[in-house]
């Protein structure tokens, strides 16, 4: 039987695969999705790889996967999985090879300038950026600085000069892992992230100037900052090379580590070590590091775009909403246990009253920044309660893909792209033409759509849309 | 028809990221064959072998050591902007593998960009050999 037809539908917006649907699948598989959502995901292998982590060691309650899910490499994208601290694992797989990829939401203290004042700011940003395959970033790194970068995260960036102390109150976990080990971090890792730091990269990173189109939850909104009309930004990127590295450093160690361990999983790049083992620590050490150099990346970034802001808008502010990572594992307290959560392309979605909620939106649950495709809209939500009952705090990161890249480019032409935004009163600049079809409006799935399963399943709620009017792609 | 022990390599979409095959009469010319092909993926255009850089290569198995052989490409590309334009392997062993790779430094002149490639993963990582020749298929990461 095709797993798909195994799948038991639970209500419109969930889906549970049963234990034991693929061999050693120990806890079910539960999907969130409607049923078109559904029938995009079950096209691919998603369901498969749900299974498969539900077969790892010491996992809690269930496999998750969010309605943006999509097809990853042993675990899938928009997966999350909570391991037991005492019997559970740390799979590098289910974190990803951009550790700490996310999103940023900055607010403008005013509208959006003319339409001839946009094309001069976004020329501007996308000066200011560095922006797409081997583009250096904005600091080369040292050995000392790069292990300042690797302890302190976004707080060293606001040490060097880039931001504020009030920053680091908005970006998960204060953007410092204090877990993080740079002695974990490989020479070849820190090699290849010696002049990364302050640079978008290229593939689905992005920059995008953007429009509050409308508000859905006027108390969340006013404590976000929130309100129709005015001028955001968002921004979305992660640990680049130096991440990179560390996933797969970390992930040959632990498949030479697993039959030490008394572990066997179906497919490798699920290498896994318990979480309290030699191993196990030393990754999540490195993960860490990894982590807080995305953080301090983010932070340049935001200080970068501060300052084209100032010089093209007449010393207009950007104001640091929020800053979420959805590559990540962290350690979390969940139903009186401590679990440590694995998100692979999704976002936590903490609701009022969760300590790690910033203390100026404890009364409304905590931002949850999920960007849609190039051209389509973005929205912010707040973590809910539901999140914390079924979810561990969990909710989707983005509309999730439903073409391959080469379906996309197959299918289109930059010009053409790029034409249909424009008409559509959506401006680009781009490092690669290729990078335009590759992340074309259609191959992802409907961002709206997503955001519904998961306001109507009460994983988080809906506060702002935001309207797109010009992007700068990687 | 293509002789089955004929170098070649080509990609595929994988989801949304890209699977490497590659082909050849026995593993070296496989795992060489993938490294070109990792660095077409990485950067069209011609190269010129214009910088040398020795290839020591250790792993539990030969998965493994095709999984350190890409991740080779991909870093020597992304520090150095070094592009392989011929992979000699003159040891290769389960768990060892030595040789040589030749490469051009990007151009953009001569060079065009081609994709971001995050990392190789092990997903679906498989080395075959029999009587017709050997195969390769790796996951990249984009």
């Amino acid at each position: 039987m095709a797993l798909h037809d195994a799948m038991r539908r639970l209500d419109d917006v969930r889906l549970e695969l049963p234990a034991g649907s693929v061999a050693g699948q120990r806890v079910p598989g539960r999907l969130y999705a409607d049923e078109a959502l559904f029938r995009q995901i079950r096209g691919d292998d998603t369901l498969v790889q749900l299974a498969n982590v539900g077969t790892l060691p010491g996992l809690v309650d269930a496999s998750l996967a969010m309605p943006d899910a999509h097809q990853g490499y042993g675990f899938p994208i928009g997966g999350v999985a909570a391991f037991d601290v005492e019997t559970g694992v740390v799979s590098p797989g289910g974190i990803g090879f951009d550790i700490n990829c996310g999103v940023r939401l900055l607010a403008a203290d005013r509208e959006p300038p003319a339409p001839s004042r946009l094309k001069a700011l976004l020329d501007d940003l996308f000066r200011a950026v560095p922006a797409g395959v081997g583009r250096g970033g904005a600091l080369r790194l040292d050995r000392k600085a790069m292990d300042g970068v690797l302890a302190g995260g976004a707080a060293w960036a606001v040490r060097a000069g880039y931001g504020t102390e009030a920053d680091l109150a908005h970006i998960e976990a204060g953007g410092r892992l204090g877990l993080a080990d740079p002695g974990q971090v490989s020479e070849r890792a820190r090699q290849r992230g010696r002049d990364q730091l302050g640079s978008l990269g290229g593939g689905n990173h992005f920059v995008e100037l953007q429009v509050v189109e409308a508000v859905f939850d006027e108390a969340a909104a006013a404590a976000f900052g929130l309100a129709p009309g005015q001028l955001v930004v968002s921004l979305h990127t992660g640990s680049r090379g130096l991440g990179h590295q560390v996933c797969g450093d970390h992930i040959r160690i632990l498949d030479g580590a697993m039959r030490t361990h008394g572990i066997r999983v179906p497919d490798r790049q699920l290498a896994c070590a318990p979480i309290r083992s030699r191993e196990g620590r030393a990754y999540l050490g490195a993960m860490a590091a990894a982590a807080n150099f995305a953080f301090a990346n983010r932070q340049i970034l935001t200080a970068l775009a501060r300052d084209v802001f100032r010089g093209a808008l007449g010393g207009a502010g950007l104001r640091l909403v929020y800053d979420v990572a959805h590559n990540i594992a962290q350690f979390e307290e969940h139903g009186g246990r401590e679990l440590l959560v694995h998100r692979k392309g999704a976002t936590r979605a903490f609701p009022a009253g969760r300590r790690e909620v910033p203390a100026d939106y404890a009364g409304v649950g905590q931002p949850v920044l999920i960007p849609g495709s190039m051209g389509t809209a973005s929205w912010v939500l707040a973590g809910e309660p539901g999140s914390l009952a079924e979810t561990f705090g969990s909710c989707c990161h983005g509309a999730g893909r439903r073409l391959s890249r080469k379906a996309a480019l197959k299918e289109s032409r930059a010009e053409a792209v790029v034409a249909d935004l424009e008409r559509r009163g959506i401006l680009v600049a781009a490092a690669s033409r290729r990078g335009i079809c590759e992340e074309k409006p259609d191959a992802y799935k409907d961002v709206d759509a997503v955001v519904e399963v998961v306001h109507r399943a009460g994983l988080a709620r809906k506060v702002a849309r935001l309207r797109p009017l010009a992007v700068i792609k990687g | 028809m293509t002789d089955p022990r004929t170098p070649r390599a080509w990609t595929e979409p994988f989801g949304a990221d890209l699977a490497l095959r590659a082909s050849a009469g026995d593993v070296a010319g496989a795992f060489a064959a993938a490294a070109l092909a990792l660095g077409r993926v990485l950067a069209g255009g011609e190269r010129r072998a214009a910088a040398t850089r020795p290839l020591a290569l250790a792993a539990g198995d030969r998965e493994g050591l095709l999984a350190a052989l890409l991740e080779e490409v991909l870093v020597l590309f992304e520090t150095e902007g070094l592009l392989p334009a011929a992979v000699e392997i003159a040891r290769l062993t389960a768990t060892r593998l030595e040789g040589t790779l030749r490469a051009d430094r990007f151009d953009a002149a001569r060079h065009e960009p081609g994709r971001a490639v995050k990392a190789v993963t092990w997903h679906r990582l498989k080395v075959r050999e029999d009587a017709a020749g050997a195969s390769i298929h790796a996951v990249l990461d984009l």
